[in-house]
């Protein structure tokens, strides 16, 4: 149920953006349109209702149970879930994939539509969708309450949202990013000692990444000039698509290749994350 | 076969299941008893691979669980204490999908989800959803998950729990039928339900193994002596001195007089029967004897002697042991004041289930009035 409804509600939206733009206005920048579908935060919301329950529920009902005693590795468990969801973002966006053909048909005011880039946007944006069903997936890993875990995927996504804004903030200084690297070294310190309970392997974790950094901030402090705010930017994967290739307009492997292994990472985390329960 | 060998769980400090082994031969329905807290369901959880052991190993047919999963999760149907159902499906959907998940071959899954809930009796429910399914229909949904895949053991968390007295005894028959041809371990807290289903048991208390035997052996080695309550028409002074004269009686206490009528309580050890003796030695002096009973050992007694046991040996070092540990010291306590204790009370929720049965009413009453199981300690 909760499913038809967000698949409606996706296509509303980008359908809202569609008549608008395209057919009222007139654009033949298809891609337009689905920028700006992102940028009023449609996927940010919607996402998250997908993925939220997709493993908290598992746990809060018990049926994890079942899970992890049928003859099936967790990896491939987890990815089964991945790709269910993943096809269930497809069924929309296979929809809003016939618009541009529909476009296509008449001429705007402006041209007609250039399928070509329609259709770099339109993939784009469903790679990016694979990156937020990857993360709202994680999220769900994390806890068992589905709403705690749709509030952090939408956290989540809105502090990739506006990391350009976050990073623009912070002191482009090789001091500033050093320290806050070694703040990161003690927080991923904090996080094995929550996995695994031994405060002899945290210990070394941060004491070793932080007698690391200090000693290459010693020798050669420009490396660190700058460091931070762009490791941050890394992060910003809605960037890539409303600032990148498909708002230019050009076919990007690179970006490809990102999304794909921001993704994957994320799977991978989940895989690590539900694996992690039986060691509890 | 199942191999458990050193089994320890740690939850931080806490230890759920302290270096535990036991092997369960296949065939029959085992039995796994013990209080709640005691470590059943972590047990079971690790022989089914949903739990990792802080150490030890268990071996399913020669797989270890946690090296080998695939090969030793496919000889296990496993139903957790939770029934793990989707509410949103059908029973018939679900059983599809768990077929599906274990890799039955796509061509049998439809005649083997016909067969399970056949044999489970759900099929006139195939095309309902879960959710609105009774408990009964929900549990008998769980078992026949476990059935799929025609696994040769199967793991019954407490299968009964929360059940009514008719859902409890159909599922009780559904599990012996189910032990005629796999192994299948249960475990409960429902004393009576293991004595009944079981032909081995194994008691486990604060994460250790108390007991593991069948039930016969297990009641052998405990029944020390056989109490015999008696009243006869006679003074308490007759009976004090008839009773002195016969040989074998460890002790005797006289527990009341009315009217013309004297009661007795007799202890003596269980290699003799004194049944005989004792209405002849009274019958010389022509008194009639007017009741006589044996109070046996049941598994309640055995089950609160073995945790009892247990908890005076280590009473000292319980330093890691949570709440319901202090409350059973507790309850010791009274017992040891010979307060008039009911073994009821101190299995809480767990006897007072097997009341619903209505079959051991009668015993209930009798422990209740009698007072300590351990009496004489």
């Amino acid at each position: 149920m909760t499913g038809y409804v967000t698949m409606a509600i996706i296509l509303a939206f980008v359908g809202f953006f569609v008549t608008n733009m395209n057919v009222r206005i007139g654009s033949p920048k298809f891609e337009y349109s689905l920028i700006t579908a992102v940028s009023f935060f449609v996927f940010l919301i919607i996402v998250p209702f997908i993925t939220m329950r997709s493993i908290a529920e598992e746990r809060h009902s018990k049926t994890e149970q079942l899970l992890l005693s049928l003859p099936i590795s967790t990896h491939r468990i987890v990815l089964a879930k991945y790709l269910a969801m993943l096809t269930f973002v497809a069924i929309p966006m296979l929809i809003i994939g016939i618009y541009p053909l529909l476009l296509s048909l008449f001429a705007g005011t402006e041209g007609v539509v250039n399928l070509a880039l329609a259709y770099n946007g339109w993939f784009m944006l469903f790679l990016l969708l694979a990156v937020m069903v990857a993360v709202g997936m994680f999220a769900s890993s994390l806890v068992e309450n589905q709403i705690i875990a749709a509030l952090i995927a939408a956290a989540i996504f809105f502090l990739m949202f506006f990391m350009s804004y976050i990073t623009s903030a912070f002191p482009t200084g090789a001091l500033p990013s050093l320290i806050a690297l070694v703040v990161c070294a003690v927080v991923l310190g904090a996080v094995v000692l929550a996995l695994t309970k031994n405060s002899t392997a945290a210990c070394i974790v941060t004491g070793g990444l932080a007698v690391i950094l200090i000693v290459l901030y010693y020798v050669d402090a420009s490396m660190f000039w700058n460091l931070f705010p762009s490791m941050l930017s890394s992060l910003a994967i809605f960037d890539v698509f409303m600032n990148g290739a498909s708002y230019i307009g050009v076919f990007d492997i690179g970006e490809i290749v990102y999304y794909i292994t921001f993704a994957a990472v994320f799977v991978f985390l989940t895989v690590e994350s539900v694996e992690r329960r039986r060691y509890s | 076969m199942i191999e458990v060998r050193h089994l320890t769980k740690k939850y931080g400090k806490n230890t759920a299941v302290d270096d535990i082994s036991f092997t369960v031969e296949p065939g029959k329905i085992h039995g796994f008893l013990g209080p709640n807290g005691a470590g059943k369901s972590t047990t079971m959880n690790i022989i089914t691979g949903c739990l990792a052991p802080t150490e030890g190993e268990v071996l399913i047919d020669g797989h270890s669980v946690l090296d080998e999963p695939i090969e030793a999760k496919r000889a296990i149907g496993y139903l957790p204490e939770v029934p793990p159902l989707y509410g949103d499906m059908t029973p018939e959907e679900y059983l599809r999908f768990v077929a599906e998940a274990k890799g039955v071959r796509r061509d049998r899954i439809a005649e083997e989800v016909a067969d399970v809930m056949d044999s489970t009796g759900i099929t006139e429910m195939r095309r309902r959803l879960i959710r609105s399914l009774s408990k009964g229909y929900k549990q008998r949904v769980g078992i026949a998950q476990a059935m799929i895949g025609d696994p040769d053991i199967i793991i019954l968390d407490e299968p009964t729990e929360g059940l009514d007295p008719q859902q409890r005894a159909e599922i009780r028959e559904l599990i012996t039928t189910l032990g005629r041809e796999r192994t299948v371990i249960l475990s409960s807290h429902v004393l009576s339900e293991v004595q009944e289903l079981c032909e081995n048991i194994i008691v486990i208390s604060h994460g250790k193994i108390v007991a593991d035997d069948t039930v016969e052996n297990i009641s052998r080695s405990l029944m020390q002596d056989i109490t015999m309550t008696l009243t006869v028409m006679a003074t308490a002074d007759e009976v004090r001195q008839v009773l002195s004269g016969i040989e074998g009686i460890k002790s005797f206490d006289i527990v009341s007089t009315t009217g013309s009528e004297t009661s007795a309580k007799i202890r003596y050890g269980s290699e003799l029967d004194l049944r005989e003796t004792v209405t002849f030695a009274f019958s010389d002096i022509r008194r009639a004897v007017v009741s006589m009973g044996i109070e046996e050992l049941s598994l309640e007694d055995i089950f609160l002697k073995l945790t009892s046991a247990d908890d005076k040996n280590d009473g000292e070092s319980d330093t890691d042991e949570g709440d319901a540990d202090a409350e059973n010291d507790e309850e010791y306590d009274d017992e040891d004041e010979n307060v008039t204790y009911d073994p009821k009370d101190y299995i809480g929720g767990a006897v007072a289930a097997a009341d619903d049965d209505g079959e051991d009413e009668d015993k209930d009453e009798d422990d209740g009035g009698t007072g300590t199981p351990f009496g004489g300690k």
